[in-house]
């Protein structure tokens, strides 16, 4: 089925955060922030912008009546800054203005004094002064010292990788609406909608019965719109203070320099193989570049953590992971949320120890995928893995081994062109590593007409959520899909909804659907029992709005069958939840079952690397992912192709650029996303055939995050290349621009 | 937009002189905007006045004469010089260098005389233009002048004009016309990005070779001429002297070094060989 | 403020803007046409794409001012009568859309595309959309939209007597 809103979308009729109709007396808000990465405020004149043109308040952390602090793991995010500053970019104060230019202007004549210290960029750096989020987190199974002891061949090294902006394509907004007895909406383009509500709920000081956040749709949100409630809580509280709606939209360039970005890490990798080429042994130490506050960093670095053994069976393991913190903008959830970086490590490890054993990578991979029975670092025995039915389905497709012999063949009759191969395969657990988060509600209404609506807490940012939802609801009743809506994201309608996030949208809320459908059919199917004599309700049938018995089509449609319900009192509207049975994660032990199920995949990449200008071209992509029992083909499609592109770009020529004193330089015109000419002559994506997936709805599996793997594919690509050139230097660190490539071969 | 402005449309040069007579530093030219609506968005630049000359039909011209060559006037888009056939016969070493300027929707507004009077370091047109050894018509209202392109810059972002003076064409000259000559630009990605580095070569009158580069400078520069028979060495040794790259966000000063010699030798045996 | 008269999807309007408003603002806020989207304010993404005398342009950097006269069509006008256009019927088809946000900038520049070239290659495809970003769908069922949206608006060949 595909995505429902787009009929709106060709038309430029659907509604986002800047496209709904100015309500009267509106006001427009900025942000003041910090143009200094690590101080200590003195004073903050705001005197000069107050009496600028248009303005109606100049908010500072004095004015906020509840909790300066929307901390979203720890609380040490303060709204407004009023003592330590942590970063360029925190927000100071919040000018109100006529309009966005009058608050923009205002916002240039706040004088603030700031004490400059000393910061710190660098995530060791940070780790040696003990600046640290959170704990530092420790997993160690078997005996390391002895497995490299026993281990024939040892890579081990250090590594980095880089950060990425989202480039969500509707920046950070909301637009908040007072209304009476102390009640305000806020309608905003974000992930978590419990989360900012209690966040609202807290600085304005006002219980959370009172706070209305509505979520119609993102234009787009990858994770960073998930954990950063800034500039939603920003606009609710100006239109507390002022009882005005207040609308704040921030630019691009704003969003580039201030908002958080895919973690950077640097990495200590030690790998040990057998004679054999299996992984006996892997220790690794992670550094994740945090920022200026915890926001969700411990969280991503803690998946990071648990996928450190990527798709590979691995007997010893010691795992050591750190959440620095650096004076850059919080950085936050990014589409895989830690696990591409968990994945890259073993890679690239096992990558290096390749060349020590002077084994074909590809091969390498292959005989240390993941089966049923192994052992996850944490304890978790896997069932039902897809690792090596991925694998062997890609190489049925592509045939591996000839794609290797026509790349040496290039090479052989090309000079200056040469061309490299990588196969990545995907294990990506699913479910939020944090327990608590993974439960859902959903609340569907029948209307007399026969109209269905349908609330859940799941977010809609383009990846379809909506319309899976809308298809399992369609599919349960038993009626056609046209019959179905599903409403806005409303904190009143469902209450404490965790973050469409974590790839968990639809199973979850799909989940909780699908019950709450179960129990109005079981409801309908008794009063048909009661008006036709018939009690065998697994016999009775609903099919494309029409009641059957035993396979017979009655003259009864759902539009008659709901009015007679409706006629004799039957509840038509049901609220059910859904919580994931059977995971749980010993923090201390660090030993559980932390996810569900597992997502899978293979894909081969082949590249081309013009070797005298380091430019290279992706010549093919070919993926074959388990996605289950696809609960919408497009849709799955669509979410593996663009998180590949996403992922290429971050492996490749997506580069964050700072100046010495912590300030973005990156910005619209000089940060590259991968446009149209990016895509691959060949991109061949292939859905695993006759998966089943027990643990998630109607047996789909989560499609968000899992593809963004593949595109580790580039990187290992173009390195297959430069290590052929040469090996007297330290595996380059991710993204390999060309540039890189140029310098790697040549300086 | 962080600031306010006074918008004038003058319909003839005569006017276009006396808004810059009255006004001076504090008016600038609106052609495509590309640039310069891109700044004072972004609170870079501040004019109390911007004056629109699209409506200006002699600048609106672009022709091409045996007797003076290709003629382009100041409001002449890159799409309007791309889509003519006669310059794309003549001069197309220049077309090339203006298809390689960002998007299509951008060239559809940006100018070749903007891309030029911008004086960015990375102009596209600018190497090809100083190839063929393009001339900058400059009037006021006390008359007109005629400079080599080359002469025009001054630095980053600066040419040599007076604020009550103005870009009227550029003129690609009759002894340019049908140079062989060819266009290379290093980008991040095959799509739309000012370049890392770029150089133009061209054949002049079938025996001078011309090389300029851009984004190696202060400004695009140019190379003095090279008689057909010179190595491509040599070429590369006096370009290497000449330029003067910096590091920045898109690229580092050592890439830019090198990529202007592989460049040079991927145009010369393209072109002279 | 400056009077300025001029065509909006087929439709005169005559009104006083604001001589700094972009084409883009003044679109969205005067004319209360919100499918044009803003996306990054400076030329580089291609959401706010609009025809101007029918060619694409960037309405961000396009000052209102500036249409005096002339004709601006917005992805409101690319559906005819309430019907969506055969380019816009293939973006559904193929699923070339996710978030939504780009799309209407990028079926402004392919419905320019296909004005310009009825039967373009993929290479024609990626020149004419390079300036316009998707971050969310890769690309692929763009391409694939347009090139199928070339084939339907070929002629059908008559049927052979």
């Amino acid at each position: 089925m595909k995505n429902v809103d787009m009929k709106m979308h060709v038309k430029g009729q659907s509604v986002f955060i800047d496209d709904i109709k100015a309500p009267i007396g509106l006001l427009n808000a900025a942000l003041f922030t910090s143009p200094v990465a690590k101080g200590r405020i003195k004073n903050i004149d705001i005197s000069a912008a107050q009496k600028s043109e248009g303005v109606a308040m100049v908010i500072t952390h004095k004015d906020i009546p509840g909790k300066n602090q929307i901390g979203h793991m720890i609380a040490d995010q303060p709204l407004l800054a009023f003592d330590e500053i942590e970063y360029i970019g925190q927000p100071i104060a919040i000018v109100v203005a006529d309009t966005r230019k009058n608050a923009k202007k205002a916002c240039q004549l706040i004088k603030v004094d700031i004490e400059k210290l000393e910061p710190v960029f660098e995530p060791r750096e940070a780790y040696q002064k003990g600046l640290i989020h959170a704990q530092k987190r420790v997993l160690v199974n078997g005996n390391i010292e002895e497995a490299f002891k026993k281990s024939k061949y040892i890579a081990s090294g250090r590594i980095d990788s880089g950060g990425q902006e989202h480039f969500y394509f509707e920046t950070q907004r909301a637009l908040a609406i007072p209304k009476e007895a102390d009640t305000i909406k806020v309608c905003a383009s974000c992930q978590s909608p419990g989360a900012f509500q209690h966040h609202i709920a807290e600085v304005l000081d006002i219980p959370m019965h009172k706070v209305e956040l509505e979520i119609r749709r993102l234009g787009g949100g990858f994770g960073g719109k998930e954990s950063t409630a800034v500039w939603v809580v920003a606009a609710a509280l100006a239109a507390k203070l002022l009882n005005r709606p207040v609308k704040l939209v921030i630019s691009r360039n704003e969003d580039i320099a201030t908002t958080g970005k895919r973690h950077p890490y640097s990495y200590d990798y030690k790998i040990g193989l057998d004679e054999n080429g299996k992984i006996l042994a892997f220790e690794v130490f992670l550094y994740q570049q945090a920022g200026g506050c915890a926001d969700i960093s411990p969280a991503v670095l803690g998946r990071s953590f648990l996928h450190t053994s990527g798709s590979y069976c691995i007997p010893n393991v010691k795992i050591t992971a750190v959440s620095c913190k650096t004076n850059i903008p919080p950085n936050n959830a990014f589409r895989g949320f830690g696990v591409p970086q968990g994945t890259f490590i073993i890679e690239s490890a096992l990558f290096h120890a390749s060349e020590i054993m002077g084994k074909n990578i590809i091969e390498l991979k292959k005989i240390n995928l993941l089966k049923d029975g192994d052992f996850l670092p944490y304890g978790m025995q896997l069932k039902k893995t897809n690792a090596v039915r991925c694998w062997e389905t890609l190489d049925e497709k592509v045939n591996i081994k000839k794609r290797i012999e026509a790349v040496e063949e290039f090479n052989k009759n090309n000079q200056t062109k040469k061309r490299g191969i990588s196969v990545i395969p995907v294990c990506f657990g699913i479910s939020f590593a944090q327990s608590t988060l993974n439960q859902a509600s959903a609340l569907v209404n029948i209307y007399i007409d026969g109209s269905v609506s349908v609330s859940t807490g799941a977010v809609e940012m383009g990846q379809g959520v909506n319309t899976k939802i809308l298809s399992v609801a369609a599919n349960t009743l038993g009626i056609q899909k046209e019959k179905v809506r599903v409403d806005t994201t409303n904190t009143s309608r469902i209450p404490n909804a965790s973050p469409t996030s974590a790839s968990t949208g639809a199973d979850l809320n799909g989940m909780a659907t699908k019950f709450a459908c179960e129990e109005l059919l079981t409801r309908l199917k008794k009063l048909i029992a009661k008006k036709t004599n018939f009690f065998d309700l697994d016999k009775i049938r609903i099919k494309d709005g029409i009641v059957y018995l035993c396979g017979a089509k009655l003259d009864y449609t759902w539009e008659e069958l709901i009015l007679d319900a409706y006629n004799e009192r039957t509840d038509l509207s049901c609220h059910s939840f859904y919580a994931t049975p059977a995971i749980y994660y010993d923090r201390v032990k660090e030993r559980g079952r932390p996810f569900a199920y597992y997502s899978y995949g293979t894909s081969l990449t082949e590249v081309e690397v013009d070797i005298l200008r380091g430019v290279y071209e992706i010549v093919s992509i070919d993926v074959v992912h388990d996605v289950g029992k696809s609960l919408s083909p497009e849709i799955d499609k669509g979410q593996i192709e663009g998180a590949v592109i996403q992922s290429i770009g971050w492996t490749t020529i997506e580069q964050l650029r700072y100046a010495p004193d912590g300030k973005m330089l990156s910005s619209a015109n000089s940060y590259k996303i991968p446009d149209i000419k990016f895509v691959p002559k060949n991109f061949n994506v292939m859905l695993l055939e006759n998966s089943e997936n027990p643990y998630a709805v109607c047996n789909s599996k989560a499609i968000g995050e899992p593809p963004f793997i593949h595109g580790l594919g580039a990187y290992f690509a173009i390195l297959d290349v430069l290590r052929k050139i040469r090996k007297d230097k330290p595996l380059p660190s991710l993204p390999l621009t060309p540039e890189k490539v140029f310098m790697y071969i040549y300086e | 937009m962080q600031f306010g402005f006074t918008y004038h449309r003058p319909a003839s040069v005569i006017e276009l002189c006396e808004l810059l007579n009255r006004y001076g530093a504090k008016c600038k030219i609106l052609a495509g905007g590309t640039d310069l609506i891109v700044d004072i968005r972004a609170g870079l630049k501040k004019y109390d006045y911007i004056v629109d000359i699209k409506n200006i039909p002699e600048l609106n011209e672009l022709s091409f004469s045996k007797q003076k060559g290709l003629s382009i006037g100041a409001a002449v888009t890159c799409s309007q010089l791309i889509e003519d056939s006669t310059a794309q016969k003549k001069y197309h070493l220049l077309c090339e260098c203006a298809e390689t300027i960002a998007s299509y929707p951008l060239r559809n507004r940006a100018t070749i005389v903007g891309n030029i009077v911008n004086a960015s370091p990375c102009a596209d047109t600018a190497p090809g233009l100083l190839c063929l050894d393009a001339q900058v018509l400059i009037k006021s209202s006390s008359g007109e002048k005629t400079i080599a392109l080359k002469d025009f810059f001054e630095g980053v972002k600066k040419v040599k004009l007076a604020p009550n003076e103005f870009v009227s064409k550029i003129i690609v000259p009759p002894a340019s016309a049908e140079a062989k000559g060819a266009y290379m630009k290093l980008k991040r990605i095959k799509g739309h990005d000012l370049s890392l580095v770029s150089v133009a070569m061209a054949v002049i009158k079938k025996n001078i070779i011309r090389v300029a580069i851009a984004s190696a400078a202060p400004t695009p520069v140019i190379l003095p001429d090279f008689s057909k028979n010179t190595k491509v060495d040599e070429i590369i040794n006096v370009a290497l002297k000449t330029v003067k790259p910096i590091d920045d966000i898109r690229s580092s000063k050592d890439y830019r070094l090198h990529m202007i010699g592989v460049y040079i030798k991927r145009l010369y045996e393209q072109l002279i060989k | 403020m400056k009077t300025i008269t001029f065509t909006v999807n087929g439709q005169k309007y005559t009104r006083e803007v604001e001589e700094h408003k972009t084409l883009l603002r003044f679109l969205r806020e005067d004319i209360s046409l919100t499918g044009t989207k803003e996306g990054c304010g400076a030329g580089e993404c291609g959401a706010c794409t609009v025809l101007l005398n029918s060619k694409p342009v960037n309405a961000c950097l396009v000052l209102a001012v500036e249409i005096d006269g002339k004709e601006v069509i917005t992805i409101e006008g690319i559906a005819q009568d309430g019907k969506l256009s055969p380019l816009q019927e293939a973006f559904e088809r193929h699923h070339a859309i996710q978030c939504g946000f780009c799309t209407p900038g990028m079926i402004i520049s392919a419905h320019s595309l296909l004005q310009r070239n009825p039967n373009p290659k993929r290479e024609d495809i990626q020149e004419a959309i390079e300036g316009n970003f998707c971050r969310c769908t890769g690309y692929l069922q763009i391409i694939e939209a347009i090139e199928d949206a070339a084939e339907q608006l070929k002629p059908k060949k008559s049927k052979k007597r």
